[in-house]
């Protein structure tokens, strides 16, 4: 009884401070040790072990409400914390997108050198790279629980990420700008259920999308091109959004722990 | 007592409480408990964020310390911390005659 109530109670504060992984482990310890106390000054007082748990737990108050209370002392620290998941899920991202872009130019270039996935590797490498960016942003403004503070870090970092691209590249905003774009269609298109349909859905407005894009920077960029660079941009995509749900499975599984 | 009017002046209670000695957050939370005759009773979870909000003003510092065989965190009151509490405290003496000077002849 005893333990299990504690259990519950403790469960309920991490489940309140999901997203403070780097403090909720001290303060679980704490109150636990705390209502150790409580429990074992009520059982010293002649109240049974039952008595002494609810008695405990009564005094010590709503889990919820002491878990907000913990936000609002940390709440720069969980912004710097969001940051730094920020920016690792972007690394990661841009790693899967970078091994992705080569494994598809090795192949194809194993098999002619005719065909190539976009007019230049380097600017179709970082129309992926800001693609993947991207989706680490939407991803992090739109996953649930919608968190406002959350979304304007999401926001800031991708556009300070668009800014300091266009300050190095003067062309820069045209990879940047049919990215946000794809990143958008992309991410309603993946609200459609059944997946197959989903996919496919999006991997024709990927086409449609790469196409009339390429079609307004360079001419020499046909159909065929259009529809292999979306397959590999529909990889990049579902890997870059399975690696951010492993992140954020990997930081619950902390909480949890 | 109402448990919102005590939140007002949780600060200076907590750092007095922690001017006694270096205590764990249930020892803190007996020794106001005990110095108020019982009559501070607010919820005990609510001393926590209060302390985590002190070491985050450098007004205590905190350690991991085994305490009759079972680690706990101690807080302990900084120079910082001595200072506040002298300013809380010279400000509530101030504060506790002028209400009195107000309210003081009702009775």
């Amino acid at each position: 009884m005893r333990s299990e109530s504690i259990a519950t109670f403790l469960h309920r504060l991490q489940h309140a401070l999901r997203g403070y992984t780097f403090m909720s482990g001290r303060v679980t310890d704490e109150i636990r040790e705390h209502l150790n106390d409580a429990i074992e000054a009520g059982l010293r007082r002649g109240l049974s072990a039952e008595a002494a748990t609810a008695n405990a737990l009564a005094r010590f108050g709503d889990p919820v409400q002491i878990a907000d209370e913990f936000q609002h002392v940390y709440r720069w620290e969980h912004t710097v914390w969001c940051m730094a998941r920020l920016a690792l899920s972007v690394l990661a991202s841009i790693a899967a997108a970078i091994a992705v872009q080569v494994l598809i130019n090795v192949r194809i270039a194993l098999k002619t050198e005719v065909v190539r996935i976009a007019p230049g590797f380097s600017r179709a490498t970082l129309i992926s790279v800001a693609i993947v960016v991207g989706i680490a942003a939407a991803w992090e403004i739109a996953r649930r629980p919608f968190d406002t503070r959350r979304t304007v870090v999401a926001i800031l970092a991708y556009s300070g990420i668009c800014a300091t691209v266009q300050w190095l590249v003067a062309w820069g905003w045209t990879v940047f700008a049919p990215a946000t774009g794809l990143v958008i269609l992309g991410y309603l298109c993946a609200r459609f259920e059944p997946r197959p349909r989903r996919l496919l859905l999006l991997f024709g407005v990927f086409a449609i999308s790469l196409y009339a894009a390429h079609m307004g920077v360079r001419g020499n960029f046909g159909a065929k091109e259009a529809l292999t660079t979306s397959g590999a941009l529909l990889v990049v995509w579902m890997s870059t959004v399975a690696i951010l749900a492993r992140f954020d499975h990997a930081f619950l599984d902390t909480v949890n722990s | 007592m109402n448990a919102e009017t005590l939140k007002g002046h949780l600060e200076l209670l907590l750092l007095a409480a922690i001017q006694a000695g270096p205590a764990h957050g249930y020892a803190i939370a007996e020794r106001l408990h005990a110095k108020s005759n019982g009559l501070f009773d607010l919820p005990e979870g609510t001393l926590y964020p209060a302390l985590h909000r002190l070491e985050h003003a450098a007004l205590v510092t905190s350690r991991w310390s085994q305490v009759a065989g079972r680690r706990r965190r101690v807080y302990q009151l900084t120079p910082k911390g001595r200072r506040a509490l002298t300013q809380h405290h010279g400000d509530w003496q101030e504060f506790a005659r002028a209400v009195h000077g107000i309210v003081g002849d009702l009775a």
